[in-house]
């Protein structure tokens, strides 16, 4: 394994740390603050699923990492540290552009949103890999078909579809071969944002396969960005869940769908339609999520928390860490609010996992 | 004539497409026969991957493209030839739900345009005053406060907003049969519950519903019957409970076993054979659909088309494998996720 590169083995080695990020943008007289004091750290060699709805910034907070975002964004503060496998640490945002290039692939790979439609259509396969390691400094002559060919292989596509143009291929495996292109420098980390949304089922448990082989093959660590919490179960090891623009909650993936502990992750596991035991009427979270122009104050998330109390309203939580490295940011969960967690996981248990309410019904 | 709200009759649509200068047909949906009962209150919801022919079949349904053969009866009656009054009667109870809660509204008009102009078309409300307040109602039982909606434009609301809005018209209108194709592929999990939540309101209060979904497990919240496309072909209908833990058709089956599962704990042991999802050539005029596809492809199958075979509890399954009873079910066992954790 890797970690026994420089002596240090310790599985919880971080590759990628993100401090208290923050990415703004400017327009129409307004700041938004799409991002807003963000915090995960990655695993060497781990999977991190990041989930939540659309709107709450998971790939404002990729652009951030990999410093893609353009004016009329800034990343007014925050770190985010790449630990190399030999060397000193460096934080991402204080490095040159031509270092961030460099880091750019070799050391951090990007899949983004949507790319598996952003394959040059005349161009073969083969070109196209070609075209993104020389970019990035492979000497054409170390670019064999051979080396092509088993990188096709290590995402369980055929070599002979090098020779083949993207309108031959299916949409799973025009993914397949993008993941193929960010694994094609052995990246200490990749990160691909919702790769498998807009695919069929099948596809999407092929990419799902893929991924965990690129784990297993290349060593990479992975951050895997997703709205679908059921594919979050199928993949990760931990989870990052998201609301306006920070991480409310984090940790094993089991924990996170047996004994989730922030309201929000409650409320989006409750209104999963489950396809197992007795069919039940499913609840939603009430209210809409909340604009990054105006987040509310104090708890982001109180304006549609039902346990939400006096001080959810006014002072924002501090995220805080259990013994096993479960992270949340809820007030309920402070020593000195023990009583009112113990009322809400009593509700919880005679509603039966039952989260908020519709807020109006409405009889026909 | 019999007393179906909603009836498809061997319809069928044909594209003529060119390859290699050659016209070639496609056959986008194939011989469907599907049936809402009068009573109201059914969903019956038709599930296929991308490219199966839901949207084309959904298209046909609205009268929005004509058939090449067959028909759609509503309530009886040709919609081909529904004009003047009947087909503005047609347009009032049959509403169409899509995926995209961007594109159906227009940018120059304010949000209130999609409720104000059915009352005014259908001649729901007798006054403005009445107008208004429904249109205030319908907006509150979606979770909306009338004063951050109306009088704004398109842009000036959030995504959720607007598929909320489309979802007060259809509380506005009340229809007797709502055909919605994907309409929550593009929603966050909070919203697809309340769209469901209000659908399964409508349908208590008598409203039927055509449900066309890539997405197993919303249909599974919704209950019915399921009927499952294949290159324009229903290859499986059945209860949808049948459907999920009882599948028959070896596409039926491989398209539940890849459904992720919310429990970390059950994840898939094996992995999907490439051939899952080769998409091969479309086969020609004889022979099974699924026959690139299928793991069991026995020599009947390249030179017949299968017939519907009903396996009882009102399933039936277009698959040879069924006529000799048996070998589908162990067969398949390596992709089927209960049968792996069991």
């Amino acid at each position: 394994m890797w970690g026994g590169v420089d002596g240090l083995t310790e599985p919880d080695k971080p590759v990628l740390e993100v401090e208290d990020l923050a990415v703004h943008y400017h327009g129409a007289g307004t700041t938004f603050r799409v991002v807003d004091g963000a915090s995960l750290r990655l695993r060497r060699e781990e999977i991190l699923g990041l989930a939540g709805e659309s709107g709450c910034g998971k790939s404002t907070m990729v652009e951030g990492i990999l410093r893609l975002v353009q004016a009329p964004g800034e990343i007014p503060s925050g770190r985010v540290l790449f630990h190399p496998r030999t060397g000193p640490a460096v934080d991402i945002l204080r490095l040159g552009a031509e270092e961030v290039r460099r880091l750019r692939w070799t050391a951090l790979a990007y899949v983004p949103q949507g790319s598996m439609n952003s394959l040059n259509p005349v161009a073969r396969i083969a070109d196209q890999l070609t075209d993104a390691m020389t970019a990035h400094g492979v000497p054409t002559d170390k670019i064999t078909l051979s080396r092509l060919g088993s990188l096709l292989a290590s995402v369980g596509l055929s070599p002979d579809l090098l020779s083949a143009y993207p309108h031959q291929l299916s949409g799973g495996m025009r993914q397949r071969v993008l993941i193929a292109n960010s694994l094609a420098l052995g990246p200490d980390v990749v990160i691909a944002d919702e790769p498998t949304t807009g695919l069929d089922v099948n596809a999407q448990r092929m990419v799902l396969e893929t991924l965990l082989r690129a784990r297993r093959e290349h060593h990479s660590a992975l951050l895997f960005v997703s709205h679908d919490l059921a594919v979050h179960a199928e993949l990760v090891d931990r989870v990052a869940v998201m609301y306006a623009g920070q991480v409310v909650e984090l940790g094993e993936v089991e924990e996170i769908f047996s004994t989730a502990l922030h309201p929000y992750t409650i409320g989006l596991l409750a209104s999963m339609p489950r396809m197992e035991g007795p069919r039940k009427r499913l609840f939603g979270i009430p209210g809409l999520a909340p604009s990054p122009a105006n987040w509310p104050v104090g708890c982001r998330f109180h304006p549609r928390c039902p346990f939400a109390f006096d001080r959810c309203r006014s002072e924002s939580p501090v995220s805080r860490e259990d013994a096993s490295g479960h992270l949340v940011a809820c007030h309920l969960y402070e020593p000195t609010e023990s009583k009112r967690l113990d009322a809400m996981r009593a509700r919880l248990t005679l509603d039966g996992g039952r989260f908020g309410t519709r807020l109006q019904d409405h009889p026909v | 004539m019999s007393g179906a709200l909603l009836e498809t009759r061997s319809l069928s649509r044909v594209f003529w497409q060119r390859r290699l200068g050659r016209p070639v047909q496609v056959r986008a949906v194939s011989d469907v026969n599907l049936t809402l009962g009068s009573s109201g209150g059914e969903v019956l919801s038709v599930v296929g991957e991308s490219g199966s022919g839901k949207s084309t079949l959904a298209r046909l349904i609205l009268g929005l493209d004509r058939p090449s053969a067959g028909n759609v009866f509503y309530r009886g009656e040709d919609v081909a030839r529904f004009v003047g009054a009947k087909r503005r009667q047609f347009r009032r109870e049959v509403q169409a739900v899509f995926q995209d809660p961007y594109a159906i509204f227009n940018p120059f008009y304010t949000v209130d345009r999609v409720l104000a102009q059915p009352l005014r078309r259908f001649h729901l409300a007798s006054s403005l005053h009445e107008a208004q307040q429904r249109m205030e109602d319908s907006l509150r039982a979606v979770d909306l406060r009338p004063r951050d909606v109306l009088g704004r434009y398109p842009h000036q609301l959030s995504g959720g907003e607007r598929q909320r809005v489309m979802l007060a018209r259809l509380h506005l209108l009340r229809p007797q049969l709502v055909i919605a194709d994907e309409p929550v592929s593009m929603i966050d999990a909070a919203l697809r519950t309340m769209f469901l939540n209000i659908l399964l309101d409508f349908r208590d209060a008598g409203m039927s519903c055509l449900f066309i979904t890539h997405n197993l497990e919303t249909s599974y919240y919704l209950g019915g019957n399921a009927l499952v496309l294949y290159q324009g072909r229903v290859v499986e209908r059945a209860p949808i409970d049948r459907i999920l833990h009882a599948p028959k058709h070896p596409y039926t089956q491989m398209l539940v076993s890849s459904i992720p599962v919310p429990d970390p704990k059950k994840r898939w042991k094996t992995s999907l054979p490439e051939s899952a999802i080769e998409s091969g050539e479309t086969v020609g005029s004889a022979g099974c659909p699924f026959l690139v596809r299928c793991p069991y492809a026995m020599e009947v199958c390249r030179r017949q088309d299968p017939p519907m075979m009903s396996v009882g509890d009102g399933q039936e399954a277009a698959c040879f494998l069924l006529a000799d009873r048996g070998g589908v079910r162990g067969s398949m066992a390596p992709m089927c996720k209960a049968e792996e954790s069991g």
